[in-house]
């Protein structure tokens, strides 16, 4: 072939960048809609999700810049692979979509129950911190809305009840929970009943997402109440109590090292809440995970 | 919650959580094709491997880049001149000690700083020594001199389109897209088995395989590595899995925080994929006897 014809090019339509400019304009799209639809948070924790909405739009955008076309000099036409292994190397990026195509069709479901991962629960155990004595007169994250704000005295039996979430009363039990003794919370997760408590007794669950739903690992609080037995496990409910010591502690909170329990004064059975899981930032003091 | 429903959900989960890396990889790919001199990167580390090597495992802590993304960018520096030696080191420096991973392992084990203190210093020395022994085996060319694996179809053409320097920035741009979604491409194909894989482990795998590994050192240690080769757990991440993991000791689960940056199920697929065969082998068989090593001086100094 002569210098000059080498350096002749031509713009060749090439399915193959099609298909790569097809798969990326799906990942965007589906992560984009991931956020629009509200359920990122099934997936990853909050301090990744702006790196994952930047992501989908240089995604899309990079799509939109990719070009179809290949520029080939003449001679190159000539060499063509056999039509089976083109048309496999062809249909491979059309694989690729196959999450893409899973997470459209199938709606995300909040990890339930798992006696496998209850296996890895987790706890501050050892204490965190020093106990601070006002940790429970400040609002936590607790991502419950009481139909009453905290401090006020709007309850039926006037009592009022801090918001907190598993993560944030697990650690004030592992910091010193002795301190909290007669606070009231209000507290939501995921009933598990456990053979290894007693009657009275069951747990409270939630999943803590550290970075993706792949390492989710459950977070506890042992909650004793009358009520226990009408509970099934994977009941989503809301409990109101108070921070007693468990009287007998091997009993009442096998699995966990506290010595502390929510004495329960009532139970709400809720829907599971819009997101299931603790997967966001809370720098509220002293709740810094 | 049913079998596959959790393993569907999982999958997506792992592509969710990596895709943001791979985005980010290519796009530092993008920039360094397009805007980085290629002398730069050998000038950066200069001649002398030893000085590479402390500087890429000093740089780790300083560039928060998780395992994901580090392969590809190691591949990019060595197509730039970096030594094989000091791009390794720089893979393994990036996701064992950057400021993001300091910060979780500080948090997560918040009521145990011997193992955060620990995790640190032996992951610099493994780092450290792991980059020296490739500059051993590398020291007539063995490793180096086989060429990296091939890049994914049609791919070659626009290097002869665009091959040489002084080119408009215009085109560096498109040249730069071009590698950048080859990169991306040629890792998301392992990343989706490795998804598979995984979310598989998680699902199917029996409850209490792990428990009956739990009871000793001697066996949590293999117990806990083996975990975080099959988890293939993120590094900003895996000091909340090894701390939730309460029925091993501190010493099994340095095992899981040393390894994991390094060694896991998609990081194998991708070294053997994106590096040379030998390098990635060497890496395999080298890196886990050596935190093996370093986890038996831990334990004179940790009960």
């Amino acid at each position: 072939m002569s210098e000059t014809e080498s350096r002749i090019y031509e713009s060749v339509f090439s399915i193959d960048r099609l298909l790569r400019k097809i798969v990326l304009f799906a990942y965007g799209y589906y992560l984009l809609f991931l956020f629009k639809d509200n359920s990122i948070e099934f997936y990853i924790h909050e301090r990744y999700q702006a790196l994952t909405l930047v992501s989908s739009l240089i995604l899309i955008f990079a799509a939109l810049t990719y070009s179809s076309y290949v520029e080939k000099r003449g001679h190159e036409h000539r060499k063509k692979a056999p039509a089976v292994r083109r048309l496999i190397c062809t249909m491979l990026p059309a694989l690729l979509l196959a999450p893409v195509i899973c997470g459209f069709i199938t709606p995300p479901k909040a990890l339930g129950f798992s006696e496998k991962r209850m296996s890895t629960r987790f706890s501050f155990s050892g204490g965190a911190a020093a106990a601070d004595p006002e940790a429970l007169k400040q609002r936590g994250s607790g991502d419950i809305t009481l139909a009453f704000p905290p401090g006020a005295v709007e309850d039926y039996e006037e009592r009022t009840y801090t918001p907190l979430n598993v993560m944030e009363l697990n650690y004030l039990f592992s910091a010193g929970g002795g301190a909290y003794i007669g606070d009231r919370v209000a507290v939501q997760g995921f009933v598990y009943r456990d053979d290894t408590t007693q009657y009275d007794v069951f747990t409270l669950v939630r999943y803590m997402i550290p970075c993706c739903v792949v390492h989710a690992y459950p977070v506890t609080v042992k909650v004793k109440s009358p009520e226990t037995e009408s509970l099934e496990t994977d009941q989503w409910v809301v409990v109101y109590g108070a921070v007693a010591e468990a009287e007998n502690a091997a009993a009442e909170t096998a699995g966990d090292d506290t010595g502390c329990i929510v004495s329960a004064e009532r139970i709400e059975l809720k829907d599971q809440p819009q997101n299931p899981y603790i997967n966001r930032w809370n720098t509220s003091k002293p709740f810094r995970f | 919650m049913d079998q596959f429903s959790e393993f569907r959900l999982i999958f997506i989960g792992i592509v969710v959580e990596t895709t943001p890396f791979l985005v980010l990889s290519a796009l530092l790919s993008f920039i360094v094709e397009s805007f980085v001199p290629e002398t730069f990167f050998p000038r950066l580390f200069g001649p002398k491997k030893a000085r590479g090597i402390i500087l890429a495992a000093l740089a780790g802590f300083l560039f928060p880049l998780c395992e994901c993304c580090i392969v590809p960018i190691a591949r990019r520096l060595i197509q730039n001149g970096v030594p094989l030696t000091v791009a390794v080191v720089f893979m393994m420096a990036a996701p064992s000690l950057n400021p993001i991973v300091i910060a979780s392992t500080s948090a997560a084990f918040v009521t145990a700083p011997e193992v955060i203190y620990w995790r640190f210093a032996a992951a610099f020395v493994l780092v450290l020594s792991t980059g020296f022994l490739f500059a051993f085996f590398d020291r007539r060319g063995g490793l180096s001199s086989q060429p990296l694996p091939a890049a994914g179809g049609g791919h070659s053409h626009h290097h002869d389109q665009h091959s040489g320097h002084g080119h408009s920035l215009h085109e560096k741009m498109l040249r730069g897209l071009d590698e950048a979604v080859t990169d991306f491409f040629r890792v998301l194909g392992y990343i989706l088995a490795a998804a598979v894989l995984t979310a598989a482990v998680q699902v199917y795998l029996p409850a209490g395989v792990i428990d009956v590994f739990a009871g000793s050192d001697l066996l949590g240690a293999p117990a806990m590595m083996a975990f975080a080769a099959i988890t293939s757990t993120c590094s900003d991440a895996d000091a909340f899995i090894a701390a939730a993991m309460r029925q091993f000791g501190d010493i099994p689960k340095l095992g899981f925080l040393l390894l994991g940056p390094v060694i896991d199920i998609k990081l194998v697929l991708l070294h053997y994929a994106l590096l040379p065969r030998r390098a990635a082998t060497l890496l395999l068989v080298s890196f886990p006897v050596m935190v093996v090593a370093a986890l038996i001086v831990i334990s004179f100094f940790i009960t």
